[in-house]
Order: structure tokens, then C-alpha cells, then sequence
């Protein structure tokens, strides 16, 4: 299970993500469904994130799964998650 | 996945507009101060009962739920609230970016460690002056120039992000190039102003300590060698600011105002009405916010230098009575600017 990382700002702005690395000097955006991905990692696991988007998107629970575990591995490439 | 671009950030900011996401909000923790600022726009009322920490966490909350990106923390003196490490822990967890402003002088080797910690976007720091003597004159406090450079070391050797920040007034004028150097010895980011205002209860009497012409001048020749002199991008139908759209402040007893500067008008108080429902409900944001659009109308018809000067409507509407009438002294600003800007190559 991972959590965004210490030292990391973000809000949604109109359904967009804008992620601010404050120990890095960087910055980020987030499409629409990144940001939703991004905010469940506050408080869930992957595999409840990939149900959340099955729930709310047309698309199947692998390719969901799928799609979140890539994400989550950029992420962590870019220390932008830790180890919960 | 990558960064916003200018363009983005642009694009993102309008559409914050549009939809009057509160970005930034100003949190004024406490008026309590142990400086005496010959300047400082604070009403001189100590006699506040200020929100403690629980009260800013629950505004938090809310904040985070409006769409608040920029946290700033201030006062008075927001180290002197004693729930500051509290409101600063408990804002850092919400993902909020965080910046302090600060006199520095009750950062301790504790607070220190504690900022370290917590990570804020910076801590901005308050000088007036190259010598003691000047800055004190104008703190009102004895022995606050050493110890704002006692409170930035210590939050340097951690790699706490600091910013001193300076305010050009008649009695420091003759120091700018001795503060710019200071900074620059110190490898900390400056930042320099000339706009002093009254104070938020309406009284005058800081308006006496403003900068010559020359001197400012001599300032924005400063700017022009780092970087861009200010400026305004305005279009007409476009807005001149974010107040009441971008824009908040909550004064230390739960007031909420469209933005720092604004004072003429609240839109409640958090102790009796949740922020969240202030900000979407409230007639007096969506006045200040057309103020905001009328004031972009109203400096471009002005044409000139004006049209291009960045303007606060709320302090206009201090220093004339009117929140579309610029006072001279921002006229004169705009000239000087104007000229460098003239003298610079193409």
C-alpha cells in the first residue's frame, strides 16, 4: 500500500489535478481521472481504487487494476508516493 | 504525466475564476505581535478572543473542501498563537502549500526542527532595514534585528525555504542597496515593496511613512535587473483580481473577507456560520467579485500606464472612497514603471 509522499501540495481545479513536489521544486498536472486516483491514495489501497473506477467508469476491474498500478509505479519513480 | 505549462497554468487559474475557487486564502492567526511596526496595517486591538487550534482546523477542512491550493499563515505574529505548530501540522496534512510570514524572531532551534519537519512552501521574513538601528526604529522592538537573522539561520541550516521581504518607507529608503546586499550575502530571495497602507480600521497615519519617488524608483531599477517589472494582462470583460473569486481571508476572530486587503464588508464569521456555506452564499463575495470585474473595466479605460499597473481595488477604495480610482500615488508608481520599462532594449 503506498501514500502520496510528505511534502507534496495538491488540489483539483475544475476536475483537473495540479500536484506541488515542495521538497523537489516541481510541479505536476493531473488529467481528470489521475486526480481521482491521486486523491483515493490518501485513504485506500489499490485494489479498492480500481473498484472505485470500475464503479465509476466503463471499464473492466483488470484493465482498472492495470491502469492503477502503472500509475502508482510512475508515481513512485517520480517520489511522489511512499510505502504506507 | 507532466507539469501545467504557462499556458496551463493560465488556463487553470481562469477556470478557478470562473468558478470562484478560493485558491489562496490568507489565515491572520493572531494580532498578538511582540514587534510594534510603525507601519502595520493590524488594528492596534489586542483585546481578541483568537480561534484556537481546533477552530482553524475545522476551517481547514472546509478550505480543502472549497478548492484552497496556497495556504499563508499570518498575523500579527502567527508564532505567537499557541496553537501555530498545530494549525501548521494539521494544514501540511490537508495538502495544503503552506507559506508563514513571519519576524523570525521566536523561531527558536525547537520551531526550527519543527518547520523542517512540516515542510512549508516558505517562510517569508520580515526586514526594514540594513542597520539595527533602522529596522528597530521601525519594528519598535530592540534587539529584533538580530534576532530575525538568529531565526533565519537556524531555518537555513535545516533547508527551510526563506524569503526576506522588505518594506521601502521613508525611514529605510537610504538602506535599499544595504538590505538588498544583506540578502544576497545570505543567498535568501528578497522581495521588495513600497505599498504601505492604512490600517485595516481605516487610520491614516502609516500613509506618512511612504518612500520618495526617488527612492522607488531606485527599487524597481532593482526589479528591472532580476526580472520583469510588475504588470497587469487585462482584457476587457476579463477581471482585475481574484477578490472574492480566488481570493479569501479569515481575520484571528473567524472574520472572512474576499481577500487580505478587503475590509469593508465580511462575509460572516466561521464561529456561527460554516466557511463552506460563507463562501458559496454570500452577497457580499459576489459584490466584491463584480467589484473585481469592474475594476478591470475601469483601469482599461484609463488607457496609459495605468491600464498596464497592477491595482487593488479594495485599497483604492481606503485611499479615495472609490474602489475604481486609483490614488496618486499608485499613478506615480505607474509612471516610474512605465519609464524603465521604455528604457529597456526591445
Amino acid at each position: 500500500m503506498v501514500r502520496p509522499a510528505p511534502g507534496l501540495a495538491w488540489q483539483t481545479i475544475d476536475g483537473e489535478g495540479v500536484v506541488l513536489d515542495l521538497v523537489r521544486g516541481r510541479s505536476l498536472g493531473l488529467n481528470a481521472t489521475a486526480a481521482l486516483v491521486f486523491s483515493l491514495l490518501e485513504t485506500q489501497d489499490e485494489d479498492a481504487i480500481a473498484d472505485e473506477l470500475v464503479r465509476r467508469y466503463p471499464v473492466g476491474a483488470e484493465e482498472a487494476r492495470d491502469d492503477v498500478r502503472r500509475f502508482v509505479t510512475l508515481l513512485r519513480e517520480r517520489g511522489l508516493v511512499v510505502d504506507a | 504525466m507532466s507539469g501545467p505549462t504557462a499556458r496551463g497554468w493560465m488556463d487553470l487559474k481562469q477556470r478557478a475564476l470562473a468558478r470562484a475557487q478560493p485558491l489562496s486564502a490568507h489565515l491572520e492567526l493572531t494580532y498578538r505581535c511582540n514587534w510594534r511596526c510603525v507601519f502595520c496595517y493590524n488594528p492596534r486591538r489586542f483585546d481578541h478572543r483568537p480561534l484556537d487550534a481546533q477552530e482553524w482546523t475545522t476551517v481547514l477542512d472546509d478550505l480543502r473542501a472549497l478548492g484552497t491550493l496556497a495556504l499563508t499563515l499570518t498575523g500579527g505574529e502567527p508564532l505567537a498563537h499557541p496553537g501555530f505548530l498545530s494549525v501548521v501540522r494539521a494544514a501540511c496534512e490537508r495538502r495544503f502549500a503552506v507559506r508563514v510570514f513571519t519576524n523570525g524572531t521566536l523561531v527558536s532551534e525547537a520551531m526550527a526542527d519543527a518547520l523542517a519537519e512540516l515542510r512549508p512552501l516558505a517562510v517569508e521574513m520580515s526586514l526594514h532595514g540594513a542597520r539595527p538601528e533602522t529596522h528597530e526604529r521601525l519594528t519598535g522592538a530592540p534587539g529584533s534585528f538580530a534576532a530575525l537573522f538568529r531565526g533565519l539561520e537556524r531555518l537555513q541550516r535545516r533547508g527551510v525555504p526563506v524569503v526576506l521581504k522588505s518594506l521601502l518607507t521613508s525611514v529605510n529608503e537610504d538602506e535599499l542597496e544595504g538590505m538588498i546586499a544583506l540578502a544576497e550575502a545570505r543567498g535568501v530571495p528578497h522581495q521588495l515593496d513600497a505599498t504601505i497602507t492604512p490600517r485595516d480600521d481605516g487610520d491614516p497615519s502609516p500613509l506618512r511613512l511612504r518612500a520618495s519617488g526617488a527612492a522607488i524608483e531606485r527599487m524597481y531599477r532593482h526589479t528591472a535587473e532580476k526580472g520583469p517589472l510588475p504588470s497587469a494582462e487585462r482584457v476587457p470583460g476579463g477581471v482585475n483580481c481574484g477578490v472574492g473569486r480566488t481570493t479569501l481571508a479569515i481575520d484571528p476572530e473567524g472574520n472572512v473577507f474576499p481577500c487580505l486587503q478587503w475590509r469593508h464588508g465580511s462575509l460572516g464569521n466561521v464561529r456561527e456560520t460554516p466557511l463552506r456555506l460563507l463562501w458559496g452564499d454570500s452577497p457580499e463575495r459576489r459584490a466584491a467579485a463584480e467589484t473585481g470585474r469592474a475594476a478591470n473595466d475601469a483601469m482599461l479605460a484609463r488607457g496609459g500606464t495605468l491600464s498596464r499597473f497592477p491595482f487593488c481595488p479594495a485599497l483604492a477604495a481606503q485611499l479615495t472612497g472609490d474602489p475604481l480610482a486609483p490614488d496618486e500615488d499608485l499613478r506615480a508608481r505607474a509612471r516610474i514603471v512605465e519609464t524603465l520599462r521604455a528604457e529597456r532594449p526591445a
